[in-house]
């Protein structure tokens, strides 16, 4: 088993989920508290990655970033190489886990009762300190999920990176382009490594999160125990 | 002094609306009555001003001399009563209202302690004149009044009904404001502690000369009050 492509899926994987977390939250936020027509359309574009076939994707940003376009005309001429490249993958890569990343957050921002917003709002404190003490915390394992999720996606992304950025060995062949060549070439013991891999870190993940779920769920239950109790005395 | 006027649906219907004009002088305890879905939250919740600003609906606010709110009515010359009239709106946002607020629902913040939900609360720096030694005196005072001293290191999914609200009081003690609102603060506490609740909430503000209106629909809680405003048929009324 080689180790470029694991270091590359690696890379592209973290710098994603960073990219994308730093522009979300604070994207997420304002999307929770508004409200009107310009909020619908945005949910409606950065929902659309989640049911559009990776493929469809990938043949816009083959479109949008052509030799013949602007844009990719612009990239090219700073020297920027905006298709098979490293950084093609990892646009594309952000692009296609945008909901990934954007939908756990904005319902957990959403989850939280209005009450909540205006008892912080009347102890007297700043819309900033009320959302890092108060409603940060409140959806911290929703973050989580977010993170893992989009990691996970990332890792195991084939349509996209396949189409934009085909399979340059050390460039842009991650892990799963690499188990594809391998079982072509009919070398299944090779394949087996990568896919194992993915396996393994897949359920480890899943882990993870379904532990998440379950803390918040069993936090849930105490306290319906609770408020239960209080009405019976 | 506190003043209020307003004109204003009620929060649960468009169709119904508030009317009235109240003041007090302060410090007082002023109570504030009326059957259930009289509009007593609606009230609160415009002193507080986490009711809307829109045009439509006049509104003045003043406590002690400041200005907090006053929602001119485009078109609408006659809306304020003549001694009320303002050439230009105000609006202080409500997290720069010095407004302690508990409202029905405790909506502690589930995140935190006991402890850290009150210690939220806190001023950055205390008044010079309320003479408080330390933040520790500060929030033992509290902490003794609202009896809720064996359970400071809980969360609130680890509270009774009745213990959530006690903590939600001791919040907005701790908000150290002039002004404290307590919308229906005895609900879910049995009928016995609910008094002695009240009355000891009462004895502190009176001490710390702080102005506390308090809503319920429970007249025999308000033995000891300076004033009080009836909402009635969407009238606001002094008594």
């Amino acid at each position: 088993m080689e180790t470029t492509p694991i270091l590359i899926t690696l890379q592209i994987a973290l710098l994603t989920t960073g990219i994308l977390f730093v522009v979300a939250l604070p994207l997420c936020y304002w999307l929770s508290l508004s409200r009107g027509w310009l909020v619908l359309a945005i949910e409606l574009v950065i929902t659309l990655p989640l049911l559009l076939p990776p493929t469809v994707l990938g043949f816009y940003l083959l479109v949008f970033f052509g030799e013949g376009t602007l844009i990719g005309a612009l990239l090219r001429s700073i020297n920027i190489q905006p298709l098979f490249s490293w950084w093609g993958i990892l646009f594309a890569s952000v692009l296609y886990n945008i909901p990934f990343m954007m939908l756990p957050i904005i319902s957990g921002f959403r989850a939280i009762p209005q009450g909540i917003h205006e008892a912080a709002r009347m102890c007297g404190k700043s819309p900033t300190l009320v959302l890092w003490r108060v409603l940060l915390p409140m959806v911290r394992s929703n973050i989580l999920v977010a993170i893992v999720m989009t990691m996970m996606h990332t890792i195991g992304e084939f349509g996209v990176i396949m189409m934009v950025g085909g399979n340059i060995p050390g460039e842009t062949r991650v892990i799963s382009i690499a188990l594809y060549d391998e079982v072509q070439a009919l070398n299944y013991e090779q394949a087996h490594w990568y896919a194992g891999l993915l396996l393994v870190v897949s359920m480890i993940a899943l882990v993870f999160v379904f532990r998440l779920q379950q803390d918040r769920f069993s936090r849930s239950l105490v306290y319906k125990r609770s408020s239960t109790l209080s009405q019976e005395s | 002094m506190i003043h209020v006027f307003c004109d204003a649906p009620a929060v649960w219907s468009e169709r119904f609306r508030i009317r009235g004009e109240c003041s007090a002088t302060t410090p007082a305890i002023i109570g504030l009555t009326g059957i259930s879905g009289s509009g007593k939250t609606t009230l609160l919740r415009i002193i507080a001003g986490l009711e809307r600003q829109d045009d439509a609906v006049p509104t003045h606010v003043e406590f002690s001399g400041a200005l907090w709110q006053h929602t001119k009515v485009q078109g609408a010359l006659d809306a304020f009563p003549e001694a009320l009239q303002q050439s230009t709106s105000t609006f202080v946002q409500p997290e720069q209202r010095p407004v302690g607020m508990v409202f029905q629902q405790p909506e502690l913040f589930p995140t935190m302690t006991v402890l850290e939900n009150i210690r939220f609360a806190l001023p950055k720096v205390f008044p010079e004149i309320l003479h408080i030694q330390s933040e520790q005196n500060f929030l033992d005072e509290i902490i003794e009044i609202t009896h809720i001293r064996e359970f400071l290191r809980r969360k609130s999914h680890q509270l009774s009904g009745g213990q959530q609200k006690r903590v939600a009081l001791a919040r907005g003690l701790a908000r150290c404001a002039d002004l404290l609102l307590l919308d229906e603060p005895t609900i879910g506490l049995d009928h016995k502690s609910g008094e002695h609740l009240i009355e000891s909430v009462i004895s502190y503000c009176r001490k710390h000369k702080r102005t506390m209106i308090v809503a319920t629909h429970d007249g025999h809680l308000l033995h000891d009050i300076d004033t009080e405003w009836r909402i009635a048929h969407g009238r606001v009324k002094v008594r």
